[in-house]
């Protein structure tokens, strides 16, 4: 009898946990859920009835201590809620403000609009402690997405992608169709 | 002659008499005005005025398409039946056949011809495109075939005919006789001199940089006697009639009286009929009889055009809710009447 090949050790699959929700048919999107703690080991997501959903959730976001009060030098610092930077990248996310990448990580850009306004709002301070009025969110691991305040015009790959001045442009009516070109020339404009 | 077309666009670009659209949801649009303006067998008027607005540009419009490379482009060129565009993630290039239906223009597909980080493209006659980016300067030979000199070496295998000439970073990159000027984020200006007779694959000769101009903000230098710094547009006289290459070794300018702009000027543009400074706020033209003309208004882009008569003497500004092609033909019978 030909042996049965071992399955490697990075190949099993883990015990689920007891508590895990069996998957249904759709899949669940990941903003439904709330971050209720973050240890060190890991994040543990729980959802409305309270159970672990860890399986099911594709995409995480967490407010990186890093850049709140206790925050490191050159690293953006934010100024609002924790609430209104969840809702600002729900934004990013589903009006498609963000960028793929072949075989990287992804990025986002976010602005901080209340109500039916027209207008921008400061989120925070870039790495120079000045108020700013954009932020960028990134994935660091697959599916784990955190954000920062970021001023556009300092670092070379901040560049701002065309679907999300498309977004702010077009639908949020925040930026003039004439400051794109100088967004992307990373010049002055009314989100600086 | 005028022509005025209301609606929300990015861009324009003329190509054999063909009005090329950007609309901002990211569509290129392709009109044919060529009729309207070649009137039953009537000559080329360059009095008329047209106006085009609601359904009468639905039948202007052949048809529309999407691009590969972004909604909202830095900067597109026309070279060689290939529509260029340069955006944040690269150059990208398709086919563009001349017809009367939408199908026979867009034939072929687009794709990417390699990674930059490019602002600005300029295309001189002679088939050779300049390419400003965040990594320097890039010039592409479109008939490879032809020897090409060879300390320049090529950035990609797969890119055939695409050459780094210079490593610093470049913002405007425009071809003045056969040289290529860039400018810096940092207020830099490179001049890149090369021989006349390039198809032939003689050396570059001269390579140096210019930052010993007296203000070293300088966003666009046109022609070797003008001059764009943040506080104005100069002249600078007495570079005018020098042929040499050591012209500007070792050498003050000195830059006339400056002509105040309404804000930083994003770049200059060389044409027949005179000079035009873009700015956020307003269009400034000088023409080259030395009347000055601004044309007010918070400008998405403007450009500088050539079609029905070949030579560029159409100025093209796109506004929040029109585009404005304005011909400056007067202009040119002014100057030969003159003489």
């Amino acid at each position: 009898m030909a042996r049965m090949k071992k399955t490697p050790r990075y190949m099993r699959q883990k015990e689920k946990p007891k508590d895990a929700v069996p998957k249904d048919g759709n899949k669940q999107q990941a903003l439904t859920h709330q971050v209720l703690k973050i240890d060190k080991n890991g994040i543990i997501v729980v959802d409305e009835h309270g159970s672990l959903v860890r399986d099911q959730i594709t995409e995480i976001y967490v407010w990186n201590k890093d850049h709140r009060e206790a925050a490191k030098e050159n690293k953006g610092v934010w100024t609002i809620a924790e609430a209104d930077e969840l809702v600002i990248f729900q934004n990013c996310r589903q009006n498609g403000a963000f960028q793929h990448w072949k075989n990287q990580t992804h990025k986002g850009w976010g602005v901080h609009v209340v109500g039916g306004t027209s207008t921008a709002l400061t989120l925070g301070q870039d790495y120079q402690r000045k108020d700013v009025k954009v932020c960028k969110f990134v994935e660091g691991n697959k599916g784990l997405w955190h954000g920062y305040p970021i001023n556009y015009r300092l670092e070379r790959e901040d560049v701002i992608c065309d679907t999300a001045l498309f977004y702010w442009c077009n639908l949020l009516k925040i930026i003039d169709k004439s400051e794109i070109v100088d967004i992307k020339n990373k010049e002055e404009s009314s989100l600086i | 002659m005028k022509i005025v077309i209301e609606g929300d666009f990015y861009d324009c670009q003329l190509y054999k008499d063909r009005l090329f659209l950007w609309d901002t949801w990211g569509n290129v649009l392709v009109a044919d005005i060529r009729s309207d303006i070649y009137q039953s067998q009537r000559k080329y008027d360059h009095r008329m005025e047209y106006i085009y607005a609601g359904k009468s540009i639905e039948r202007l419009v052949l048809g529309g398409a999407r691009m590969k490379g972004g909604i909202y482009p830095m900067d597109s060129a026309f070279m060689g039946q290939h529509l260029y565009i340069a955006n944040e993630t690269g150059l990208y290039r398709r086919y563009i056949q001349e017809g009367k239906r939408l199908n026979d223009f867009w034939k072929g597909r687009s794709f990417k011809l390699f990674d930059a980080q490019i602002v600005s493209l300029d295309v001189s006659a002679d088939r050779l495109m300049a390419m400003g980016s965040k990594d320097g300067v890039f010039e592409m030979y479109v008939q490879s075939q032809t020897a090409i000199t060879k300390w320049r070496k090529p950035v990609e295998d797969k890119a055939d005919g695409i050459y780094q000439v210079n490593r610093k970073q470049s913002k405007n990159v425009q071809y003045v006789d056969e040289n290529i000027l860039s400018t810096g984020d940092d207020g830099s200006l490179t001049m890149l001199v090369f021989h006349n007779k390039y198809a032939k694959g003689k050396d570059l000769v001269v390579r140096r940089n210019l930052e010993r101009a007296e203000n070293a903000d300088v966003p666009a230098l046109q022609e070797k006697r003008l001059m764009l710094t943040w506080e104005g547009y100069k002249s600078i006289p007495h570079l005018k009639e020098t042929n040499e290459e050591r012209w500007y070794v070792n050498r003050h300018f000195t830059i006339g009286e400056a002509i105040p702009l309404a804000g930083k000027p994003r770049r200059g543009m060389n044409a027949r009929f005179g000079f035009v400074v873009e700015t956020r706020k307003e269009e400034m033209i000088e023409l080259s009889s030395g009347e000055i003309f601004r044309i007010p208004g918070p400008i998405t882009k403007s450009r500088v055009l050539s079609g029905f008569g070949g030579k560029n003497n159409l100025l093209c500004v796109v506004l929040k809710d029109r585009v404005e092609i304005t011909d400056f033909y007067k202009e040119l019978t002014k100057k030969k009447t003159n003489k």
